[in-house]
């Protein structure tokens, strides 16, 4: 009961998850009065093991930043574990610049609290402090960038496996 | 990061996704079911709040609708709020300046205006009294009957149809000043909840949000946005309708003579809350007004064109660049509406019902759409 009058009459969230948000790359750049602004769109909800954070084909809206525990993200149907991620990581980032379908799912491993941030809370943020808006945008465009030249030097070394494959292959086969 | 190890595949392919479940690595005891004390503990707060609100409802209908009108100003009010906020003042500073502003200018236009409106409002009220407006009704009712031969005078019941509709309306309407201004005075829970709203409007709705099981959260938190989103928008687009009606209603009857073109305007721009029926109740209003003020038709002819133009451009001009914005509904759905929302909660009710039925629309097309779209 003590914690439903907590969740109605807003108990004090915990100094920790301020500490937690500045060591978010994502956030990194933030003074402690833009963080504070920053938590103040955040919700804070809390997932026990195994739960879904949410499923693959659904619309996303949000990212999730995970302040304690290990997220699992898994590609439906087969359930394949893509990545463990642990405290300060974050996924679903793409959900919040464009409404999209989410491309993988995300399962609690184990008892989590997660920092959510949400498309229309970011934008109501662009309306209204358009500073500080701008640069959470900044740096979560330098971060998808990051994650797009990863993937591409991914693509590549594949690509690159592929034709040796391919050339081995042909290789064979010609021996053949 | 989840979003670039995976290509998207279509949503069809994985709509069931139930049976796949429990082939993904969960730990055992974990993969029993849903969060069990969470969900039940904001099921409980969901149903204490809903007690809460039938309760408030039941017991003390005006103060919910006291609250209500507060929240509606928040409505109207929070953009001038963000953007005082957007140059760089704080929200409570910006909450405060804007309340401050409100209330001055309220107390400025009140102090001007109210005269003016008593002052017409007792005319009315005295020429009322005199059985002068009730003579010419009278006197109307003998030229007709004079004309159509076959009815005797008073078979109509013009005059006691008259003498009842003006007993049902002035009455309320004559007596709502000092109503109004009792309530004003009793009725800080107004600016109180309009403060309340503006300043942690934000905070609040995250708070709400907070109860939401995590299964729904997402879809919970889409439908909030957009219904909080066509609300806004619909009673944004309706107030300055509404003002916009009401003057270009009051210039246009002074330019064309007649009497209390400033109670009129105001009745008209209020009764625009209310689509459809409140244009045609307050033309006719005027209509009245001029035959029973003149004594003669020779006004009726231009209201009519007046009421014609003003219609024609709010429904050219206003209308299709508020609702383009917003949920379309289908004029019977919005006379549906009106009338239930009349039948619930009166002129407010009336008024409220178009919006109060576009959520419902919004909730439940996103419903639906959830349903299909979300693995609930």
């Amino acid at each position: 009961m003590q914690s439903l009058w907590k969740s109605l009459l807003g108990g004090a969230s915990g100094a920790n998850e301020d500490d937690l948000l500045g060591a978010v790359p994502l956030f990194e750049d933030l003074t402690s009065r833009e963080l504070d602004a920053v938590q103040r769109l955040l919700h804070r909800r809390d997932y026990v093991a195994g739960e879904s954070i949410f499923i693959q084909g659904e619309p996303g809206l949000g990212m999730y930043i995970i302040v304690r525990g290990a997220v699992s993200i898994q590609s439906e149907p087969s359930g394949r574990e893509l990545v463990e991620l642990v405290d300060g990581d974050f996924f679903g980032e793409i959900a919040l610049l464009n409404e999209v379908i989410r491309t993988a799912t995300a399962r609690a491993k184990t008892d989590c609290t997660l920092l959510s941030l949400f498309q229309p809370d970011l934008l109501s943020l662009l309306d209204r402090n358009p500073r500080l808006g701008v640069k959470v945008l900044l740096s979560l465009a330098r971060l998808v960038g990051l994650r797009l030249v990863e993937v591409s030097d991914e693509v590549e070394s594949l690509t690159r496996e592929c034709e040796e494959l391919r050339e081995a292959a042909g290789v064979a086969d010609g021996d053949g | 990061m989840a979003e670039t190890f995976a290509e998207a595949p279509p949503a069809e392919v994985h709509s069931a996704p139930g049976p796949a479940r429990p082939a993904s690595p969960v730990p055992p005891e974990a993969a029993q079911g849903p969060p069990v004390p969470a969900s039940h503990l904001s099921r409980w707060v969901w149903l204490l709040t809903l007690v809460g609100v039938v309760a408030l409802v039941a017991v003390a209908t005006d103060i919910a609708g006291l609250i209500v009108l507060g929240a509606v100003a928040a409505y109207l009010l929070v953009p001038l709020v963000n953007g005082l906020e957007r140059s760089g003042v704080g929200r409570t500073q910006a909450t405060t300046l804007v309340l401050a502003v409100l209330l001055a200018v309220t107390g400025l236009v009140v102090a001007l205006a109210l005269p003016a409106v008593i002052d017409q409002l007792g005319s009315l009220q005295d020429r009322w009294e005199s059985g002068e407006l009730l003579g010419l009704v009278r006197d109307m009712e003998a030229a007709l009957a004079a004309k159509l031969g076959f009815v005797e005078p008073n078979d109509l019941g013009l005059v006691a149809s008259v003498r009842e509709a003006i007993r049902a309306d002035t009455g309320p309407l004559i007596g709502y000043v000092p109503d109004a201004l009792e309530t004003m005075g009793n009725a800080f829970i107004v600016p109180f909840v309009l403060f309340a709203l503006l300043k942690d409007g934000p905070t609040l709705r995250k708070r709400l949000l907070s109860v939401v099981p995590n299964r729904y959260f997402e879809f919970a938190m889409t439908v909030f946005y957009k219904a909080d989103a066509h609300l806004g928008g619909y009673l944004r687009g309706q107030a300055l309708i509404a003002v916009l009606v009401g003057a270009s209603t009051a210039l246009g009857l002074a330019l064309l003579g007649v009497d209390y073109y400033l109670v009129l305007g105001l009745v008209t721009g209020l009764a625009n809350f209310v689509p459809y029926v409140g244009f045609v109740v307050s033309a006719a209003l005027c209509v009245v007004v001029s035959i029973v003020t003149t004594g003669g038709t020779s006004q009726v002819a231009a209201v009519l064109i007046l009421f014609a133009v003003l219609q024609t451009t709010e429904n050219v001009v206003f209308q299709p660049w508020i609702t383009g914005k917003n949920v379309s509904m289908h004029p019977v759905m919005v006379l549906l509406a009106i009338l239930v929302g009349g039948r619930v909660a009166g002129v407010m009710g009336m008024a409220l019902g178009v919006p109060v039925a576009a959520v419902l629309k919004v909730v439940f097309l996103e419903t639906v759409v959830g349903l299909r779209r979300y693995h609930l």
